[in-house]
């Protein structure tokens, strides 16, 4: 038993890897306090925009809001929950032995939103879908860090959204009070340096805020972030050029 | 049939959320997918075959040859649910006169 107590308070830290970010650009959206607006998206046409969701139409906002107007960008989409208010109705029709709807299912999958940039766009770069569970957004930024590194002449697009999961969920761990979402443009010319460390630790202190949410935070405000969770520390120093 | 086609014209604008449409814009023999027409995409038919099996139980064979021309245009579809319709009912009254 004092084993285990001691464990736990032993900070134990391993530094696990740290890189730096190029970010070009970036755009933010979230809800107003206490107001539930849907983004506008006029820049998608009429045929396409009438299929997506709010959420889909966060994505599709910031993406084109820090884009930058390149003809080209790898596309890594991110997001915990992905489309889950759609999900969830999805999930309650097939209760009510409902036929679903074909355009919610076709646009409910979680590369939906990379899949309408690119047709908006008539961009073909790849895209990529990640969802890993409450790092979702590190990961998401880690991966689009990463292509970048090896595609120095790539910009690479990075769009996490995540909205409140409805109510029937009852209360999560590190619960979204509001929708929101980040896009960040990976490329050279950079106006602001991200710099990232993951550090590995055995730590009872997660955080009470979503990893996306601390990150935003610290974007908006120019100051550094940190989130824990997940037996990880993260950490992004953010530096302007 | 006049009745009939307004009412899939309907169907189709609120199934479809399709915006600054009314039905006066579909023309009853435009083309309902094809760029120089209403420009719908494949799953939007899928979505219009829903909501047609909903409102009148309409029966859509997935591999029938005929779908393409049966979905060509608003006249077309009003023809089909018509021709469903009236096979309903047939079968209806002979049921009870039996």
């Amino acid at each position: 038993m004092s084993d285990q107590i001691t464990t736990k308070n032993t900070q134990v830290s391993t530094e696990l890897a740290k890189w730096t970010i190029p970010i070009r650009k970036w755009a933010i959206w979230q809800d107003g306090v206490d107001q539930h607006t849907t983004p506008d998206v006029s820049f998608i046409d009429a045929n396409s925009r009438r299929k997506l969701s709010r959420f889909a139409k966060m994505a599709l906002k910031v993406a084109h809001d820090c884009s930058d107007d390149v003809p080209q960008a790898h596309f890594v989409f991110a997001s915990q929950h992905g489309d889950i208010v759609r999900t969830t109705e999805m999930l309650f029709d097939l209760a009510r032995q409902e036929e679903l709807s074909p355009t919610v299912f076709s646009m409910s999958v979680l590369n939906a939103c990379a899949g309408m940039y690119s047709i908006a766009k008539r961009d073909h770069s790849p895209s990529i879908a990640i969802s890993a569970g409450a790092s979702s957004f590190g990961y998401g930024l880690l991966e689009g860090a990463f292509h970048h590194l090896n595609h120095p002449d790539t910009p690479v697009i990075y769009v996490y959204v995540d909205e409140t999961p409805p109510s029937i969920y009852g209360d999560t761990a590190r619960m979204l009070t509001s929708a929101h979402a980040i896009g960040v443009l990976i490329a050279d010319h950079a106006t602001v340096n991200v710099s990232c460390q993951m550090t590995a630790r055995a730590s009872d202190a997660d955080s009470t805020t979503a990893q996306s949410v601390s990150f935003m935070d610290g974007l908006l405000n120019h100051h550094n972030a940190h989130w824990e969770g997940e037996g990880m520390r993260w950490d992004w120093t953010y530096s302007e050029r | 049939m006049e009745q009939l086609r307004l009412e899939i014209k309907h169907l189709i604008i609120n199934t479809l959320a399709l915006e600054d449409t009314t039905p006066d814009d579909i023309a009853d023999d435009m083309a309902l997918f094809d760029a120089t027409g209403l420009g719908l995409d494949s799953i939007d038919a899928l979505e219009i075959g829903v909501a047609l099996r909903k409102k009148y139980h309409l029966t859509i064979e997935a591999n029938n040859a005929d779908n393409r021309e049966h979905f060509y245009s608003i006249s077309n579809l009003a023809k089909l649910v018509d021709a469903q319709l009236k096979a309903a009912q047939l079968k209806d009254t002979q049921l009870n006169n039996q």
